[in-house]
């Protein structure tokens, strides 16, 4: 089994509308995972039916039992996070504040801090418009832990990936670089640096391609939304030679991708011939490099 | 007592589910037409990719921190292995065995508790750095940029350090670019603002991520306005929805390859024809929903 991840550091390069083709490129033998679960949207393109839901628990949290507390305030500076406050003589935890480690409760002498099991996200796996297998997460507002979701998303898709006989996994990864795109990108055979062809697109996928080398990944980019600005191109054109960064091809600014995404139709199938000829010969470059 | 400095700031937070919406671009460009009259400070509060001040050509960096975080460590010669500590650590960042005791860095969230249950004073906490924050200086515009540590997980404590360091600024008008996204980052970032706007684009992408990041700040109970950026023939979906459901759209910003060209260079707008007009409505809006 293989794994591909389209990753970009900024959003809005189009990483997902990239992806969502790759997997119609190839969507006799994938499996798709939305990895951004901060607000996957890749389903809204191509889930026909969804299968199962599942909760997603992480960690814990705490809050105070107004009818044990005798209001001391022990609790309060205890509190690493500053969760706690007290109104009148009433102290609450801040359920957005609270990292759930349960310091408050060495510091209560009354017994009233009450822990639960912290149900943060869900986990969907879903058949999409091609009859194979989709997979995705949604965290709840304000919660931490998206790595740990991510990393189930995975777990989700390779399982059914075993179970549907598909050979590859492609990952739709969140935007920035921090935790939860470290667990959408570990391990993967590939990673395809979806690179906007602005100044901000380029600064950002440059701190993208430094965390691809500390994780050791293989790594090809594409340029998109180009043919505005042919110096930067070309300087990034430089840079990636200088890099040894293979370029799987370049993508002109178009309006045709988003009017496509307006009809509900993957860039891949869009009425521009020129640009479903050019996607194909890219990922054709990508599939040979898998 | 005591009386906290009465200082009447107004905090304006850029947010949007999803990426590439145009928080950077809207909040800089209003940051720096506002500074041409007045003190204005900004806040990059997207410590994984901070690109406000790639706008700023004339910016002087004035200073520049790194910052950390304290991570607990544990001194092998004081500890008997007892596991209190583990026990104690809810993240499991800590394994024990009657060989070794390890703590994994990256899962510690220096809540301090495994300090409190050793009963061998063995363990103590070390800074580890997880980036930077640097102050930046352009005529009346101050820029406080946070920077992750390329592979660090710390999102949240760098953006929590740049809102405290924020605190010590006595300019009253505060303008934040947050995270895309609706969770922890994105939150710890807009708490606390007076105001968010929601930037979204035309888009069944950009409506989607629009209703999750909506039922963020209405959770949070923060005024709060949509902008329509990049706004097209494809508008009615967003403004159909918004009307449907009582949300406010405050300003709508044209598509224009002027803007597009001009903006992916690196340079700002606002002197483009139009633009100005629209940044005065969506503050005096801003201004308006507040008062």
């Amino acid at each position: 089994m293989r794994t591909v991840a389209f990753a970009s550091g900024k959003g809005g390069a189009g990483k997902t509308s990239l992806s969502l083709s790759f997997f119609y490129f190839l969507r006799e033998q994938s499996v798709f995972a939305d990895c951004d679960v901060d607000a996957a949207d890749a389903f809204l393109m191509i889930e026909k039916e969804n299968l199962t839901r599942e909760p997603f628990e992480s960690g814990y949290k705490y809050g105070i039992d107004a009818g044990r507390c005798s209001a001391c305030g022990a609790c309060a500076p205890i509190c690493a996070f500053d969760a706690i406050s007290v109104r009148n003589d009433v102290y609450t935890i801040d359920q957005l504040s609270c990292e759930g480690c349960g310091a408050c409760d060495d510091g209560c002498p009354d017994q009233a801090i009450a822990r639960w099991n912290n149900r943060c996200g869900e986990l969907m796996t879903s058949r999409s418009a091609f009859d194979t297998p989709l997979v995705y997460a949604r965290l709840k507002p304000g919660e931490d832990n998206s790595g740990k979701l991510v990393h189930k998303v995975r777990q989700r898709a390779a399982d059914e990936a075993i179970r549907t006989h598909k050979p590859l996994i492609i990952i739709d990864a969140p935007p920035g670089i921090g935790c939860p795109v470290i667990a959408a990108l570990t391990g993967v055979n590939l990673l395809v640096v979806v690179i906007e062809c602005t100044r901000f697109g380029f600064h950002d996928a440059q701190r993208l391609i430094g965390l691809a080398e500390q994780l050791r990944l293989n790594h090809i980019a594409i340029l998109n939304k180009c043919g505005v600005h042919p110096e930067l191109e070309q300087t990034i054109r430089n840079y990636l030679s200088e890099k040894n960064i293979p370029l799987a091809g370049v993508i002109p600014f178009r309006k045709a991708f988003s009017d496509a995404l307006n009809k509900m139709q993957l860039i891949i199938q869009s009425e521009d011939a020129s640009l479903t000829q050019n996607l194909t010969e890219i990922y054709q470059t990508i599939h040979r490099m898998l | 007592m005591i009386q906290e400095k009465s200082l009447q700031t107004m905090a304006i937070a850029f947010a949007s589910g999803k990426g590439g919406t145009g928080k950077t671009s809207l909040s800089v460009n209003l940051a720096a037409y506002l500074s041409c009259s007045r003190e204005v400070l900004l806040a990059d509060l997207d410590v994984d990719e901070p690109d406000a001040a790639l706008f700023l050509a004339n910016a002087e960096k004035i200073q520049s921190d790194p910052q950390t975080v304290p991570i607990a460590q544990i001194d092998t010669n004081k500890c008997t292995k007892c596991g209190k500590c583990v026990s104690a650590c809810n993240y499991n960042a800590i394994a024990v065995s009657p060989l070794y005791v390890k703590i994994f860095p990256e899962l510690c969230k220096s809540c301090f508790r495994c300090r409190r249950h050793c009963p061998e004073d063995a363990i103590s906490f070390r800074e580890a750095p997880i980036g930077e924050i640097s102050q930046y200086r352009d005529g009346n515009l101050t820029l406080y940029k946070g920077k992750l540590r390329t592979g660090d997980i710390h999102t949240k404590h760098l953006i929590h350090l740049v809102k405290s360091e924020i605190r010590k600024s006595d300019v009253a008008l505060r303008i934040y670019d947050c995270p895309p996204g609706t969770t922890c980052p994105m939150v710890e970032s807009v708490k606390g603002a007076d105001y968010t706007v929601l930037v979204t684009e035309p888009t069944p992408f950009g409506l989607h991520d629009l209703m999750l990041a909506v039922e963020v700040v209405r959770s949070i109970d923060i005024p709060f306005g949509v902008v329509i950026n990049k706004s097209d023939e494809y508008d009615g979906l967003i403004a159909t929805r918004c009307a449907a459901e009582g949300i406010p759209v405050i300003a709508r910003f044209p598509f224009s390859m002027e803007v597009f060209k001009k903006a992916g260079n690196g340079r700002l707008v606002y002197d483009v024809s139009g633009y100005a007009e629209h940044l005065d409505l969506m503050f005096q809006r801003i201004q308006e929903d507040l008062s």
